[in-house]
């Protein structure tokens, strides 16, 4: 992942001078990444989707108890996201509400995959869906985003590698991209 | 966040050519708001002299960085293409950490309703914020 820290400046970039007396990150050797990793976000390359595809060969079939924990950590860590859900009894990971729901965000996020080359155009109904029915706030994506690392790097300690978790951080936040495309 | 539209776009190319003769200035101005209002961002500069509003350098880099506005204006089309190598730069060599981006965005934005109030009603607004927008995002392109 990234490159390690340039002694000369890519190709074709000129630098002015003041740009390359930048002394503050002599210690840091790969690109700078906001902690989530959502506010950037970046394209799937092939290698990203290869790496996704082994992913999800694994944790697919689970799907179903993935989108609950999920859930359950959501409403856990975050409780203002408890929000949206007035309607909820029970806010556990085991409630049979939440687990509905979890079977109803995975869906999605299969949804999204197999619409990985183009996900704004795969995702257009569930944009709409969440922009002028639901209402989510895009801020929330990302905190879905986070408990699923949490979950999955819990059940899958050996598949979940840096790569896999960067890979799919990506995957997550293109997939909040394109949910959030119909807000405006 | 939403890609831009078709009058996104029109409506972005059309504010700029009113407000680029002042580029120069909204740089500078931007950039001091940006280094009053979010200090943190200073970090990026402790190479200059002056870190104070409107000294030398902070006037000479925003208008560095509205060249690059403007540019990116007329690659509106393919904002992900038209700005890989600046892209690079930013997360090699400056390494800016992508959410000041959207602080800059933020003030760019504050100084062009400040300078041109008549000019920016609520749908040149969300123009001028949706393309900021999918500007910080082809800066973030090759951060990972």
């Amino acid at each position: 992942m990234g490159r390690w820290a340039l002694a000369q400046s890519p190709v074709g970039v000129t630098l002015q001078s003041d740009c390359i007396k930048a002394p503050h990150h002599h210690a840091v050797i790969i690109p700078v990444v906001s902690s989530t990793g959502t506010e950037a976000k970046m394209s799937l390359n092939s290698i990203d989707k290869e790496r996704i595809r082994i992913l999800w060969s694994k944790i697919s079939k689970d799907s179903d108890a993935i989108g609950a924990e999920a859930l359950g950590r959501l409403f856990a860590a975050h409780p203002q996201t408890k929000t949206y859900f007035t309607h909820f009894k029970d806010f556990t990971y085991n409630s049979p509400q939440v687990k509905e729901h979890g079977k109803l965000v995975m869906k999605g996020i299969k949804q999204a995959y197999e619409n990985i080359d183009d996900m704004v155009t795969g995702l257009l109904d569930l944009s709409e869906k969440h922009a002028f029915t639901l209402r989510v706030d895009p801020s929330n994506f990302k905190l879905l985003s986070s408990c699923f690392h949490v979950v999955l790097s819990k059940r899958y300690p050996n598949d979940y590698t840096d790569e896999a978790h960067l890979s799919f951080d990506k995957f997550l936040a293109n997939v909040a991209l394109a949910l959030s495309e119909k807000y405006r | 966040m939403t890609s831009l539209t078709a009058k996104d776009k029109q409506t972005v190319k059309a504010f700029w050519g009113l407000v680029s003769n002042h580029a120069d200035e909204i740089g500078k101005d931007a950039l001091s708001r940006l280094i009053t209002v979010y200090p943190q961002t200073k970090i990026y500069f402790s190479h200059w002299k002056d870190l104070s509003p409107n000294s030398e350098p902070v006037k000479k880099h925003g208008i560095t960085v509205m060249t690059a506005v403007g540019d990116a204006v007329s690659k509106i089309d393919d904002l992900k293409g038209g700005l890989l190598t600046l892209s690079e730069l930013h997360a090699f060599t400056l390494r800016v950490d992508p959410v000041n981006f959207k602080l800059l965005s933020q003030n760019i934005m504050v100084v062009m309703a400040i300078l041109f109030p008549a000019d920016f009603p609520p749908d040149v607004h969300v123009a001028m914020d949706t393309f900021p927008a999918a500007l910080a995002l082809a800066l973030s392109e090759k951060y990972r």
